[in-house]
């Protein structure tokens, strides 16, 4: 004789685990079930669970001119699964979700991604927001209290600080105060870090000197400089230790093939090393490539895509999870960074 | 596979130390190898600390229930077992109905056997995914504490959610 317990006999936190191994649908769905399990899924346990679980996703922004306006400005999910003898990119085209119903006026780019949070900017007017396409909400930001003039640079950020658990986008700009000058291109260190937390820039140790078709990237959980500026080979460094000069160690080098002939003299970022060693990366914003160390290919990825052919797409990575409590401005601070006086600081974002 | 870890145990530890284990709810007694039972951090702790007597009692678990979970931890205390024997093994533990299952997961989680609570937890929600919420709802015995309105207007705050599901 057993006794017969239901699911709601269960402690919270073992309902929590369970609800968070749920596809991101699903989880919507539960809310539906009682109110106990809405409450359930707006813990920041079950968030940070849920995150911790999620798999890596890319996100597709699809947009174009060319494009009929119905198929353009969608946000489009795509989950890389990885195990240990194969992986493959899934794509649920549920998951499409139509960005002017966050911005209606269209023309905007994807600043970050953050937590399965991402920001976009309408450079034009400067209108910012923050959207999570795990379940189709989206908060705009208040205006900057600097309106930047054009021409000037404009870049933005978006990141997290753990310590306070608070989102920040960070707005640098330089003034054009006469003709243009990259002074901080004559400083020995060429890379700034922002402190999310503090709120402060800092020299960072870079690499070398030398700032063309370069970029950073994330690769095995170290920040990575991608080095295209050869016609011969393509260069990925790590820092193993972080912000620690001396650690900075040449981790692949591709050497030209008929391949690489296509990518030399482009921006290119690693996205995910597969648990076979296999790196994917994404090349120029709109293509994937695959490499593989161990055998010393090259590959194209192809995204699955549904009917639409995608004409312009940029992808940004990052880990979904519906969060509903933290789209509120509350919890996102519309910290808007500008420039302090040196120019260098204009450096973090590009190398 | 029987006999190498036998072997194993015999040079390592020639004394095999068993402890029973004895279900509250049927009064059901287990006799299992200490290292077996050790996977329990529950019962690690109870030995640890000498609040362990000759029979340990196991409330609100039945036998059926600690059957399960003793034959979780024999598989998994098997030094020669592969990872791919333990998949198997798992996967044929947790084939069970979902009642099974619940009961499963709180003995998991009473004992603090953390495979087993990860094993059947995926499991679990294995079979809630795909489900329409109002089938998750009869199937897991969970009450509505909605109000139709109230229901309403959740679901619409998530529309595409819903789409293909009734």
């Amino acid at each position: 004789m057993s006794i017969s317990m239901s699911i709601s006999d269960l402690p919270p936190h073992i309902t929590i685990d369970i609800l968070s191994r749920l596809p991101i649908k699903t989880i919507v769905q539960c809310k539906c079930v009682c109110k106990i399990w809405r409450n359930l899924l707006q813990e920041p346990y079950f968030v940070n669970l849920r995150l911790s679980r999620s798999p890596t996703t890319l996100i597709i922004h699809q947009f174009g001119h060319s494009l009929p306006p119905s198929d353009s400005d969608i946000l489009k999910l795509v989950e890389l699964e990885d195990d240990h003898d194969r992986h493959s990119l899934q794509y649920d085209p549920s998951t499409k979700f139509d960005l002017r119903f966050c911005y209606p006026n269209g023309h905007i780019l994807l600043v970050g991604s953050v937590n399965g949070l991402i920001c976009f900017c309408d450079f034009e007017n400067e209108a910012l927001f923050v959207c999570n396409p795990a379940v189709r909400q989206c908060v705009s930001l208040a205006e900057p209290k600097h309106k930047t003039r054009s021409p000037s640079v404009l870049v933005y950020g978006f990141g997290f600080s753990p310590v306070s658990s608070q989102y920040k986008v960070v707005q640098i700009f330089q003034k054009a105060i006469g003709p243009f000058s990259y002074e901080c291109q004559e400083s020995p260190e060429s890379i700034c870090s922002f402190d999310v937390e503090k709120e402060l820039f800092q020299a960072f140790p870079c690499l070398s000197r030398g700032t063309l078709y370069k970029s950073f990237g994330l690769l095995g959980g170290c920040l990575c400089v991608c080095d295209n500026s050869s016609d011969s080979e393509f260069v990925v460094w790590t820092m193993k230790e972080y912000g620690i000069k001396e650690s900075w160690t040449k981790e692949l080098v591709i050497r030209n093939n008929s391949h690489l002939d296509r990518l030399s003299y482009a921006i290119v970022t690693p996205i995910k090393v597969w648990q076979n060693g296999d790196v994917l990366m994404l090349w120029r914003g709109d293509v994937l490539f695959s490499y593989s160390p161990e055998r010393k290919t090259l590959e194209e990825v192809h995204v699955p895509r549904d009917t639409v052919p995608m004409l312009s797409l940029l992808l940004l990575i990052t880990r979904c999870c519906p969060m509903w409590q933290v789209l509120s401005r509350s919890r996102i601070s519309g910290q808007r960074e500008s420039t302090p006086s040196k120019p260098q600081n204009h450096k973090e974002f590009q190398l | 596979m029987a006999s190498a870890p036998e072997n194993e145990k015999n040079a390592s530890a020639p004394e095999k130390k068993t402890l029973t284990l004895k279900s509250m709810i049927n009064n059901e007694e287990f006799v299992v190898d200490e290292h077996v039972a050790l996977q329990s951090v529950t019962i690690k702790n109870m030995v640890d600390s000498d609040c362990a007597g000759d029979v340990i009692p196991v409330p609100t678990i039945s036998g059926e229930i600690l059957a399960l979970v003793i034959e979780y931890c024999k598989n998994h205390a098997n030094p020669s077992a592969s990872e791919d024997d333990l998949k198997k093994a798992d996967a044929g533990i947790v084939a069970k109905d979902i009642y099974t299952l619940i009961d499963l997961v709180l003995a998991a989680n009473f004992l603090d056997i953390k495979g087993l609570l990860e094993v059947t937890s995926q499991k679990i929600a294995d079979s809630i995914k795909d489900l329409p919420h109002q089938d998750v709802r009869e199937i897991f015995g969970v009450e509505n504490d909605y109000t139709p309105e109230e229901e309403a207007a959740v679901r619409a705050e998530h529309d595409w959610a819903f789409e293909g599901f009734p």
